[in-house]
């Protein structure tokens, strides 16, 4: 029946959307989250930035 | 004996009687410093509870790292150690000794025992110079100041150890004033040499004002010693290639300061007004230091007398040190310790007068003891004896709790120690520490200021930035190749070509710290001999510049003039070369 094909094909189109849509949450917390991962890695590289403070013999 | 709290406390004619027969024991047998033995034990125990309470949190934690205070597990004993790479020989020969015993030791628990020493030697010896059990609140107002929590914090730790030495040299050169034996004096103004210059200089000083001028031979006689005990520092000074130069910056940087509301003279006259506002225990700068301030008066008022009687050199003593500790900050003064610091030979030893304190707070621990026991004679005022007795912590709670947890102990990284077997495998070479500057902060260690310990931890000799960087001025050091180092940085040099012409073959840079990215930069491309986390040890390739030979020969004379020295009053049988006469033998009576 084609309202039944039509409905199949509505149904396949609702969970191509809803998959599409999960994907890219997902895929957006991922990347998020592998942005975060890599900023924080890159702030605890061996290289901090140049112009932190002076260490002075006064300092707490 | 009357119960006269001024007759107790001198014992005078019976104290004259005794050294007629000559004999020390005799001498202190039965005065005011004759149950001296037991009054010990009692002040040994207030001092090791008061040490507990400040050392708990890190007793068996680690070592602890707090500004000029440096352990490194198995410290390699190097020319700076021993005097003999024209360094400045500021911790000789203390360090010596405590690397010595780190030996046979775990560091930790050598650092911690020589903490703990002092707060037990300081209560004890600060005991044993008042009568009766008001001796327990003399021990505690000495072991439990300002000044041990604010010398304690910077990383003084040689000068905590001269300052637990300071009674019992004083208690010796009373016997000796006496007419006892000088032999115990001598041993103890060895001890206090042990503990370095500064607290060698206290302690002489301190020595001379209570046996006094006459017999000019006696003055004499324990002067020399106390030179030759401390020849293992003034040796490797003397013989340093243009001397110790002292900034004359230093001088107002270094000066006491404020660290309560009561100004100069009220933080100095409660034992504290240390230079550096960082190190000052919580507590000071609220209503507290007028507690404190109370309890030093009610106890010079109370307590002052007795201890005039018994020894008017410490009073003069610690008032002399009350006024040095301020030169720095008095105008007229300061001119006059300035010159005294820039153009007198070991006039810099006075540049940070706020250490020179130490008499002044032992004048005020015998005071209070002799005042607490004075209130604790009469029903009526005991319960005023008790709150005196206290008043030194109720006042600086601060103190308690690894200075109210601002001491940290930890654990040098797995990868500081294979630094050190990568420097030892190499080639032989001079190392710089790097970034350029003197302090780190350690994150494994509590983030706190520490002075490097790289060049400690290093078995090379290691060019350092020596200069002292202060939030409104930096103190220059005295260094020459470091300052020419300086020098070249700051006109933008080539870090490598720099190290290179100061005589460096190897650069260490401490990584994690202000400047290390930059430092990184200009040394990139270069073997890289170790890489971690934390550290990097490069080397520098091509010739280097000359660098100064060691001259072990300064150690030799220095600490082999100090053990003949030492020894010899050892070994010496002859008690009529070591005993002082009394004034009774002088007169010929």
């Amino acid at each position: 029946m084609l309202s039944d094909d039509r409905r199949t094909g509505a149904s396949d189109r609702g969970q191509i959307l809803i998959s599409t849509l999960v994907a890219a949450v997902v895929g957006g917390l991922l990347a998020l989250g592998a942005s975060l991962v890599l900023v924080s890695s890159a702030s605890n590289t061996n290289a901090p930035p140049v112009n932190k403070p002076l260490i002075t013999y006064d300092q707490k | 004996m009357s119960r006269d709290p001024l007759g107790a406390a001198t014992g005078r004619g019976r104290v004259g009687a005794a050294t007629g027969r000559g004999r020390v024991g005799a001498a202190t047998g039965r005065g005011w410093l004759g149950a001296a033995a037991g009054r010990g034990p009692l002040g040994a125990a207030v001092g090791l509870v008061a040490g507990l309470l400040v050392l708990a949190p890190v007793l068996g934690r680690g070592v602890v790292l707090s500004y000029d205070m440096v352990f490194v597990p198995d410290p390699p004993i190097t020319g700076s150690v021993l005097g003999t790479d024209g360094s400045v020989p500021r911790a000789v020969p203390t360090e010596l000794l405590a690397d010595l015993l780190a030996r046979v030791l775990p560091v930790a628990a050598v650092q911690q025992g020589l903490l703990l020493a002092a707060f037990v030697l300081a209560g004890a010896g600060a005991a044993r110079l008042v009568p009766g059990l008001p001796a327990a609140a003399a021990a505690l107002a000495y072991a439990w100041t300002p000044y041990v929590a604010e010398r304690l914090l910077i990383g003084h730790w040689p000068f905590l150890l001269g300052y637990a030495v300071l009674p019992w040299v004083v208690g010796a050169a009373l016997a000796a004033r006496r007419g006892g034996s000088l032999r115990p004096l001598l041993l103890w103004l060895a001890a206090a040499a042990a503990a370095g210059s500064t607290s060698a200089l206290i302690a002489t000083a301190t020595a001379l004002c209570v046996i006094g001028l006459r017999p000019a031979s006696r003055f004499a006689g324990v002067l020399g010693f106390a030179a030759a005990v401390n020849l293992p520092w003034i040796v490797p000074a003397l013989a340093r290639p243009g001397g110790v130069p002292a900034d004359p910056a230093g001088v107002a940087a270094f000066a006491a300061r404020s660290d309560t509301p009561l100004g100069l003279a009220g933080s100095l006259l409660t034992l504290g007004g240390v230079w550096n506002p960082a190190t000052v225990p919580y507590g000071r700068d609220s209503a507290l230091a007028t507690v404190a301030l109370v309890a030093v008066l009610a106890a010079l008022v109370l307590g002052l007398r007795p201890v005039l009687a018994d020894s008017p050199g410490l009073v003069a003593a610690g008032a002399g040190s009350l006024l040095l500790a301020a030169a720095g900050a008095v105008p007229g003064l300061d001119a006059v310790l300035r010159a005294v610091v820039v153009h007198v030979p070991g006039g810099g030893l006075l540049r940070d007068g706020q250490k020179l304190l130490a008499p002044a707070a032992l004048v005020v621990a015998l005071a209070a003891g002799h005042a607490v026991g004075r209130l604790a004679r009469a029903p009526r005022t005991a319960p005023w004896a008790v709150l005196l007795a206290v008043l030194p912590v109720l006042a600086l709670p601060g103190l308690a709790w690894g200075v109210g947890g601002r001491l940290a102990a930890a654990h040098y990284p797995a990868d500081w120690l294979e630094l050190r077997a990568a420097v030892a495998q190499a080639p032989p070479g001079e190392v710089a520490a790097l970034p350029w500057g003197t302090y780190r902060r350690l994150d494994w260690a509590g983030d706190r200021v520490v002075l490097d310990p790289l060049p400690r931890l290093l078995d090379r000799r290691t060019l350092a930035d020596d200069a002292l960087p202060l939030s409104r001025v930096t103190v220059r050091g005295e260094d020459p190749r470091a300052a020419r180092v300086s020098a070249g940085l700051a006109a933008g040099e080539r870090l490598p070509d720099l190290l290179r012409s100061a005589g460096v073959r190897y650069a260490a840079v401490h990584r994690g710290q202000p400047g290390s990215a930059a430092t990184e930069r200009a040394l990139a491309g270069l073997p890289v001999l170790f890489s971690s986390r934390d550290l990097l040890l490069v080397e520098l390739p091509g010739p280097t510049g000359p660098t100064p030979g060691d001259r072990p020969w300064v150690a030799v004379l220095g600490l082999g003039g100090a053990v003949l020295c030492l020894g010899a009053v050892i070994v010496r049988r002859r008690p009529g070369l070591l005993r002082s006469r009394t004034p009774d033998e002088r007169t010929g009576a």
